[in-house]
């Protein structure tokens, strides 16, 4: 696919406004984080019927760990606060009794999220919505190659919060783990809280822009490539623009938008590629497209 | 002390300079497997080796009676990480792509016969397309002993929101998870589309004439040494079923 090509087909089916607000990121204390992560636990042992209460706290180097009775445990991410609270269930335990029809289970994740109140936790400006069903299937096959049907193990419901119009991208901002009976295997939380007012409404950059810094992204990963970028089976699967989401272990001090592209490959070696471009002129976020780097080479032996 | 082992590679010029593959380098190769070496050093393990870009060879895993030298390195660690370039044949076998042809460009899952008399409980590989999903008993030759393969079904994205998922499984790994939660979990960010597999082998009692007995797996069953329980090994006359569990979106 040539680069024009390649712009028009990324570009096809996503707008942007002109200015986008951008927002401080609420910072919170080990000590903030500790009580949103006992507010969690709290719903969490509310809604599963059982006492959480107890808890062995560890402080890491990144993240808290708090073991809680029955084998349930729960953590949060010290640089941004994202947290995840597991309730103890064996990874075979609480198979549903048959496959389900998505609605089914999408309508079980939901009735979970409601008891759980996951609203609670977004701010008026923002909102939570229901984004993406997951499920967890497991089978097996004896050795004349006999396979039995699949077995639903979880059903996973991702939700992605939006500040204002833009959804906050990364990971999902809420996951809630479902097993058989509907009963809850875990849930994290991966939310940006604005803090006051926008600091600045600045100008966006159009998605073309984005497409041609994506494709110029693709280009320096194929260096030396025999076959040139245009003769490549690339798929442009999706252009998205919305704040981003650094990760859980990072400190994030601004709620700023990017587009987020999705490139695969086909080939001898299937490619999957996500790209990240600032949709502003101006730079806000410090991310490292260059990615890190190995410890220092350990010298293989010699053949 | 249980030991790891991590490949990683990042760079594939000189396979696409050779005309070997259209593949292209990747971004945050170092980020997973940094984030997972640092997690399992926290969690008490001992680093046997970490390879990286042309230090990666394809002998390292493949098995020392096929002219591979796997009893000094992935069978010789408890547990080993490696992300590059993947896919699988029609017939099942898994191949990896290296950047370098120590003896071959690549690496084919029939040369592998890991935990034999060695060491090897559990690969990871960060690698899109090992698993054939309509043909996972085309791995079957690769559990000599060892417990758990965890690979991809199809694609595993490098990017952005995907870059803590060696740190996500080694946390996993080291708060007790079990082996294939702390896979399926870890590298799923729940957003993008990675397919994450793990696959063992289990004995006649597990598979109980297709009524499986998910609660004897090694699926069930097994975490990193040090961690919770470690099922024995299972040696392949003991093998009676082959068990997957995956996730999809």
């Amino acid at each position: 696919m040539d680069e024009k090509r390649f712009i028009e087909k990324m570009c096809s089916d996503v707008s942007a406004p002109s200015h986008v607000d951008i927002f401080a990121v609420r910072q919170f204390s080990i000590e903030e984080n500790t009580r949103r992560l006992t507010r969690l636990i709290s719903v969490t042992g509310e809604m599963c019927k059982r006492s959480l209460d107890r808890a062995d706290w560890v402080r890491q180097t990144d993240r808290t760990v708090a073991r809680l009775p029955q084998g349930a445990r729960a953590e949060v991410f010290h640089a941004s606060g994202a947290l995840r609270v597991m309730t103890g269930l064996e990874t075979m335990e609480a198979l549903f009794d048959k496959p389900e029809p998505r609605e089914l289970l999408e309508k079980m994740v939901v009735g979970i999220a409601a008891q759980l109140r996951i609203a609670d936790w977004v701010g008026q400006r923002e909102s939570l919505a229901f984004e993406r069903l997951w499920q967890i299937k497991a089978a097996a096959a004896d050795q004349k190659r006999k396979a039995i049907e699949p077995v639903l193990c979880r059903a996973i419901g991702a939700y992605r919060q939006s500040v204002g119009k833009l959804p906050v991208l990364g990971g999902a901002s809420v996951a809630i783990k479902v097993a058989g009976g509907g009963a809850l295997d875990s849930v994290s939380m991966q939310l940006l809280e604005p803090s006051g007012d926008a600091i600045e409404s600045a100008a966006v950059i159009g998605p073309d822009r984005a497409a041609r810094q994506i494709y110029q992204q693709l280009e320096s990963l194929m260096a030396r490539s025999k076959a040139p970028v245009s003769e490549l089976k690339a798929t442009t699967q999706s252009l998205r623009m919305g704040y981003l989401h650094m990760g859980k272990r990072k400190s994030q001090r601004v709620l700023a938008p990017h587009y987020v592209g999705a490139i695969k490959i086909d080939g001898e070696e299937a490619q999957a590629y996500q790209f990240i471009v600032s949709a502003t002129e101006k730079t806000f976020l410090p991310l490292c497209f260059a990615g890190e780097q190995s410890p220092a080479p350990q010298i293989h032996r010699a053949a | 002390m249980a030991s790891f082992g991590v490949e990683a590679i990042r760079y594939f010029s000189n396979a696409r300079a050779a005309g070997v593959s259209s593949a292209g380098d990747l971004t945050y190769t170092f980020n997973r497997s940094n984030g997972f070496d640092s997690k399992l050093r926290s969690g008490g393990l001992s680093r046997g080796f970490y390879f990286a870009n042309t230090d990666c060879w394809e002998t390292d895993i493949r098995d020392s009676d096929q002219g591979g030298d796997d009893r000094h390195y992935v069978d010789n660690v408890d547990i080993f990480w490696i992300e590059t370039h993947g896919n699988h044949e029609a017939d099942g076998r898994a191949r990896m792509l290296y950047d370098t042809p120590q003896t071959q460009w690549r690496t084919w899952s029939n040369q592998w016969q890991l935990g034999e008399n060695w060491n090897a409980e559990w690969v990871m590989a960060y690698s899109c397309n090992t698993v054939d999903l309509n043909n996972v008993s085309g791995l079957w030759n690769i559990f000599a002993g060892m417990h758990i393969y965890c690979g991809a079904w199809d694609e595993m994205w490098d990017g952005w929101t995907t870059d803590e998922c060696g740190d996500d499984v080694g946390d996993n790994l080291i708060s007790g998870d079990t082996v294939s939660d702390s896979w399926i979990d870890g590298v799923s960010d729940w957003y993008f589309d990675n397919h994450p597999i793990t696959v063992c082998v289990g004995d006649a009692a597990t598979w109980n004439n297709g009524n499986i007995r998910w609660d004897r797996s090694y699926l069930n069953r097994d975490h990193l040494w040090g961690h919770g329980n470690v099922e024995p090994d299972l040696p392949p006359a003991q093998q009676a079923c082959i068990l997957w569990r995956w996730a999809e979106g």
